[in-house]
């Protein structure tokens, strides 16, 4: 990074930090603290919504995958604008007209105090141990393209979230994530551009797009129903739409975004815009993973994109086989590139038969090229056999770091650091709230004074702020435990999503039986999760189906006897 | 916030609400607009699919 890229970035991280602060200033009382005084308009809880959803990661991995996998990740949110109407029918007007503080609170109106404290204690668990990953995955990746230490990153992106967090509360949350999201779309948009000027002269859009849709990368509609295959359309339409249900409608870090709207228009608005534009929006940053991987058919990849896992191999005693790798990869990729070239002049002819035949030649220079990283790959997992074998992760910050201008590259890191620091800030934000309002004033101190609820807030932000950094340190000597992480989330998410529809839809049904019906559905995931092969996304459609299912089956037998008459 | 009790018929809303069929959206009305999100999810699928036919 230059100069400027720093002062680039130090500039974007101070004014984040003090205008999140002063924005956040002078509020009164645990509404004005915790829900923005109720007052959002719909633009800013949209802009919230979308940030608090899209991580860093979101950033950093999905341009990777469209490069290794294609376009077809798109489909995992075809359920998600499908959700955004259900929820704003639904979850909107109940949350809003109970004038709740969280979800969860919810719950006890509707059911009882059991049923609200279990799914309020399931979301601090697995939201504390997420917002420790939030903080984590994107300084790791940084760490490992920039060199920067690992725990310094960590705490310098905890303690500013903190910061903000803290002293502005919602409002300051909102607010920032407003002026994040806008930095975050910049930012990409300016990748994107950057990755079309820098194809060779004569090459354009249109030639880069056929290019890799000719290598299966521009793949983003699957008709064909395979429960192997985790990317199609039915299992983006119907376990995404589970998934959005659950994330939205009953995860307070998204609850608290539309809680803070003034009116129950502004906060349907909101979601019904991130229906309308989230889609879209993914499909781009697919496009822009598109975009790099045809830049790469003219400019040389490395062998592997995890700079710390090349180096390690090279020092080993595989090193002088990994450089005939190298040398190897070099060569096909020259082979690759000629045949690029000559698809686009096919193209240029209109011949069909010449295209088929150029196409087939790039498929068979593409087929040489992986062939060789996977051998590479084989040799860094025997050297050290706990390597991810995935380059996903690291394929467009490499791209960034080594091709766009200076100043653009702090521009792309304030933007990569904005996602992660915006999601993290809603999460320590729904961990106070429901801290304070579903265990402290429940439990602990009902009938305190609204500024004493204010300062525990803050003093419960703080303290998930400093868990989840904590975390995140530890979280580098996890390794896979990393992904179970992951995974607890998914295996909660359809029991909760199941009881909140039992609150919204089935309104004979008590407490009691659905309370008891999800632990059994949770039983039954759980066991999927140990005992069957069963894909992660669909945990979310078994757990909530399960939840309805056991809930109207043990109804009968928990329904009070009413007296005879006369 | 103390919660009122719940009924078998679910919990009792806030009498002093508004309504939220008194809100009206920039459409019209909200069915209008929900017909716009579920729309526009239509005709993304279909021009993904023509993306993907005649590209890859």
């Amino acid at each position: 990074m230059t100069s400027l890229d720093w002062i680039v970035l130090s500039a974007a991280m101070v004014f984040i930090v003090v205008y999140g602060v002063w924005k956040g200033r002078g509020q009164r009382g645990l509404e004005a603290y915790l829900l923005s005084g109720r007052s959002a308009k719909w633009y800013t809880i949209a802009l919230s919504i979308m940030a608090t959803q899209a991580s860093a990661i979101t950033f950093l991995s999905t341009p990777g995958q469209a490069y290794d996998d294609g376009m077809r990740f798109v489909q995992m949110y075809l359920g998600l604008p499908i959700a955004m109407v259900i929820l704003s029918i639904t979850a909107v007007p109940i949350f809003h007209r109970l004038k709740v503080y969280t979800a969860y609170e919810y719950l006890e109106g509707r059911f009882d105090l059991k049923t609200r404290s279990a799914a309020a204690l399931l979301f601090l668990t697995q939201r504390g141990l997420a917002a420790g990953l939030t903080i984590f995955a994107p300084a790791l990746i940084l760490s490992v393209i920039l060199g920067w230490n690992l725990t310094y990153t960590n705490v310098a992106v905890g303690v500013m979230v903190v910061i903000y967090t803290t002293l502005g509360g919602t409002k300051a949350v909102s607010w920032t994530q407003f002026h994040q999201m806008l930095v975050i779309t910049l930012g990409m948009a300016v990748a994107f551009v950057t990755a079309i000027v820098l194809l060779p002269e004569g090459v354009g859009f249109l030639d880069a797009a056929r290019l890799s849709g000719s290598l299966g990368r521009l793949n983003a509609i699957d008709f064909s129903f395979d429960p192997a295959n985790r990317y199609n359309i039915w299992s983006g339409v119907i376990g995404g739409l589970f998934l959005a249900l659950s994330y939205f409608g009953t995860d307070q870090s998204q609850v608290q975004r539309y809680l803070t709207g003034s009116s129950i228009a502004q906060s349907r608005l909101a979601l019904l815009f991130n229906g309308l534009v989230k889609v879209p929006m993914q499909f781009l940053i697919l496009l822009l993973g598109a975009m790099v991987f045809a830049f790469y058919q003219f400019s040389q990849p490395p062998v592997f994109f995890n700079p710390v896992a090349v180096e390690q191999v090279r020092e080993s005693p595989y090193g002088e086989r990994f450089d005939e790798l190298e040398e190897a990869y070099a060569r096909a990729f020259d082979h690759k590139r000629a045949e690029a070239h000559d698809l686009l002049a096919a193209y240029d002819r209109g011949d069909d038969s010449l295209i088929a035949a150029s196409r087939q030649d790039l498929l068979d220079a593409d087929a040489e090229m992986t062939q060789i990283k996977r051998r590479a790959v084989d040799l860094m997992v025997a050297n050290d056999p706990q390597v991810d074998p995935s380059d996903t992760n690291f394929v467009f910050l490499t791209f960034v770091i080594d091709y766009l201008p200076a100043g653009l590259v702090g521009l792309l890191i304030a933007a990569i650091l904005f996602a992660s620091m915006s999601s993290t800030s809603s999460e320590l934000n729904a961990l106070a709230s429901t801290t304070v309002v579903d265990v402290y004033k429940r439990w602990l101190r009902p009938d305190a004074g609204e500024q004493h609820y204010v300062v525990v807030s803050k003093l419960a932000t703080v303290f998930w702020g400093a868990y989840a950094i904590w975390f995140a340190e530890f979280a580098s000597r996890l390794g896979t435990l990393v992904e179970a992480v992951n995974i607890l989330g998914s295996i909660f998410y359809g029991t909760i999503l199941g009881i909140f529809l039992m609150a919204f839809y089935s309104r004979r049904v008590g407490g009691t039986a659905v309370f008891v019906a999800a632990i059994f559905a949770e039983l039954v995931v759980v066991w999927c999760f140990l005992a069957t092969d069963i894909s992660f996304l669909w945990y979310n459609v078994i757990g909530c189906l399960l939840v309805i299912l056991f809930s109207w089956t043990i109804h009968p037998l928990t329904r009070r006897r009413r007296p005879v008459a006369g | 916030m103390k919660l009122p009790e719940p009924t078998l018929e679910g919990a009792p809303l806030d009498p002093e609400a508004p309504d939220p069929a008194d809100e009206h959206p920039p459409l019209g009305s909200w069915p209008r607009l929900y017909l716009l999100v579920l729309g526009n999810l239509a005709v993304l699928i279909l021009l993904f699919t023509l993306f993907t036919a005649y590209f890859d």
